[in-house]
């Protein structure tokens, strides 16, 4: 996508938040008689919209870019308020979570300060994000009049689509179907959707969480396995990585991700619909079965933003399921030829330069084998050239995150920063000795033969428990 | 305040009028009967008491409510909750067992209840003909099955048209006897349209209609 229209996506989709929030806000609001507060929340937006540009503006000025951060704090907000709706749930159904707390949630003053929040969690980093992701775009064009015009494009037809969703009579009593506790939730979703502070590649922080939870699954295999429970023992040493490998599989930290996401809505659900019929005193069972029937048509109503959530989550999940990995930069292989015991990696070709920062891959046929060697331009601008494999992974090989500049492991998604790269050990890729010319660079063929033997068949992992 | 009160009501069908002004009123609980020849308009009558129709002209109102004036929507709610409805037709869906055509008729005044469609059956004497489909009940059955269907949401209201037409007269005693015992326990109102002055006789007052006006209304001694 062309960066202009990016531009406008971004405000666009900034709006439309601000939209569903205010339809979510002032329906519910609308619901529970409190209409007073619709005031408290308006000024929340006006401030955050003020605060938000100032902001920017400020960051900008300065040159400060805290895009990842403010990345991190829109994941961050995200989780909780999935967390928070779960606890909203049961102070919901009576469970006093806030203890003599609570009542200072009866004080208006109170209760404006809240809603004067909502606008701030939603949208102040998500804004100011998006101004400096923009920003960023008038930078790489050169051409900021057009970029800001086609962001003001976005605003303005989010504006148009909110004034004429403000003109429908709506049938049906949207603050009916939320309390407390899915407000929360749809919120959670709504930032899981519209979460990124780019364009469309960034719509959504599945890809992101995803990445997290394999991390995580990584980091406790690490900690646990290798150094706390059982470091030596013979039965699990060696080959073992291949079995508990799945872990932090692709297919793994996507299921694993999967019913992170959906089970705070199933909670929701569940709680919702089977927690016990309060006491009810009818004159007759007619009466009794009305009354029934209508707290039963209360809780489906009050669980279809849950399901509604599912939904949303499993949908933005099959889009975006590949995208974070498609995101990466992994280049073919070229291939390259062995000879007389070497191997030579041509530094420079038409269209190709090894120095220019990004990582580039080449492959040589063994026997039946095809080995990926990687290179790639370190900090400090010497060159590394490694096998694409490191010595505990599977040969999964690496990938680089365009963003960030650093590798990361296929396999178990691990980013490792390029100074780095070329060190032994870890889950760094496994260095190779190459001779560095000016045209190109030459390796011995047995090293590599070596070393890849030794990843092949967990030589490489053994050595690590011997460490 | 009367718990039926119909003023000055009027029906037209296109240059025919079947009711020309019609007055009544009737209290909580009291059993009425609407007698008169056929074409008289007493079935238009109860039809627009129940909401099954519109008036040309005039009001209906009841237990406090102008039915006139609600929708389509508000008034089957109302008609659900407040009205039962038995027919010289029974109207069953014919591949549902007895207990199951009961319980449809609470489905779509809240949720079922299979335990009390069977004891409201069993209550009615059909404890042993709960599974059998309409077509192997007896008319008397069939017609007790009607009641069942028509008193399980607790309504108000019963309207009757022309229960017994079809019955014998061993037949419509027995249904007489359990609308009787059943308006003792269960303080509804019962609005019941007849030709037959023998089932006029177990009312507590008679209305007659006559060319779409009341002629008398008197009490049953």
């Amino acid at each position: 996508m062309s960066l202009i229209p990016e531009a406008l996506v971004i405000s666009l989709r900034e709006g439309i938040k601000v939209i569903i929030v205010t339809i979510l806000i002032l329906s519910y609001l609308k619901e529970i008689n409190q209409t007073h507060l619709n005031k408290a929340y308006f000024s929340g937006v006006i401030f955050t919209l003020i605060f938000s540009i100032g902001a920017a503006l400020y960051l900008v000025i300065q040159g400060i870019d805290i895009r990842s951060e403010i990345a991190s704090i829109i994941g961050l907000t995200f989780a909780l308020l999935f967390i928070g709706s779960i606890g909203a749930l049961y102070q919901y159904q009576g469970v006093n979570l806030f203890g003599p707390l609570k009542v200072i949630t009866q004080f208006k003053r109170i209760r404006e300060l809240i809603v004067f929040l909502v606008p701030l969690i939603m949208f102040l980093p998500g804004l100011i994000g998006s101004i400096l992701h923009i920003n960023m775009v008038s930078i790489i064009m050169g051409m900021a009049a057009a970029t800001y015009l086609s962001a003001s494009s976005g605003f303005a037809l989010a504006a148009g689509i909110g004034l004429i969703i403000s003109r429908v009579r709506w049938r049906i009593k949207i603050g009916s179907f939320f309390t407390p506790a899915n407000l929360l939730l749809f919120f959670g979703i709504v930032l899981l959707i519209g979460g990124g502070i780019k364009g469309f590649a960034e719509m959504s922080l599945i890809p992101a969480v995803q990445m997290r939870v394999m991390k995580l699954f990584h980091d406790l295999v690490h900690m646990f396995i290798t150094f706390l429970l059982i470091p030596d023992h013979p039965l699990i040493a060696g080959r073992m990585w291949n079995t508990i490998g799945f872990l932090f599989s692709a297919g793994a930290a996507e299921a694993f991700t999967i019913g992170l996401l959906l089970l705070p809505p199933s909670v929701f659900i569940y709680k919702t619909m089977a927690e016990p019929l309060p006491a009810f005193e009818a004159k007759t069972r007619g009466e009794m079965r009305k009354y029934i029937k209508g707290l039963k048509m209360e809780r489906r109503r009050k669980s279809i933003p849950a399901a509604l959530a599912m939904l949303v989550i499993l949908l933005s999940w099959y889009t975006v399921r590949e995208e974070g990995f498609n995101r990466w930069h992994n280049p073919k292989p070229i291939p390259v030829a062995e000879s007389e015991g070497h191997v030579l990696i041509p530094l420079a070709r038409p269209g190709m330069d090894v120095m220019d920062g990004s990582l580039h891959k080449f492959s040589f046929v063994h026997g039946d084998e095809i080995i990926r060697i990687l290179v790639i331009k370190r900090p400090d601008g010497t060159l590394s050239v490694c096998l694409d494999a490191c010595e505990i992974c599977p040969p999964e090989g690496y990938a680089q995150r365009p963003k960030e500049g650093d590798l990361i492991c296929i396999y178990c998604k691990t980013p490792i920063p390029l100074m780095t790269v070329g060190s032994p050990g870890g889950c760094n890729p496994i260095p190779l000795k190459a001779l560095v010319g000016a045209k190109e660079a030459m390796i011995e063929s047995a090293e590599i033969l070596k070393k890849y033997q030794d990843v092949k068949t967990g030589k490489t992992k053994e050595s690590i428990h011997k460490k | 305040m009367s718990f039926i009160l119909v003023g000055g009501l009027t029906k037209h069908y296109g240059t025919t009028t079947a009711l020309k002004g019609i007055d009544l009123e009737v209290q909580e609980g009291e059993w009425v009967c609407i007698m008169g020849p056929s074409g008289s308009g007493k079935s238009t009558l109860l039809n627009l008491i129940g909401g099954l129709d519109r008036a040309t002209g005039g009001r209906v109102a009841i237990d406090g409510v102008e039915i006139n004036a609600l929708s389509e929507d508000s008034l089957s709610r109302f008609r659900r909750e407040i009205m039962g409805f038995i027919f010289q037709q029974s109207h069953f869906i014919p591949y549902l067992s007895a207990a199951e055509n009961v319980m449809l008729a609470q489905y779509f005044h809240s949720i079922c209840d299979e335990e009390e469609a069977r004891e409201v059956l069993t209550q009615l004497g059909l404890g042993d003909r709960l599974h059998h489909r309409p077509s192997q009940l007896s008319g008397g059955e069939q017609q007790r099955v009607c009641i069942a269907r028509a008193i399980i949401n607790n309504p108000k209201l019963l309207l009757a048209d022309e229960p017994t037409g079809n019955l014998d007269r061993e037949n419509t005693i027995l249904t007489l006897e359990t609308l009787k015992e059943l308006h003792k326990a269960g303080q509804f109102t019962i609005l019941l349209v007849t030709h037959d002055p023998f089932v006029a006789k177990w009312a507590q007052r008679v209305v007659t209609i006559e060319d779409g006006r009341i002629v008398r209304d008197e009490l049953n001694t």
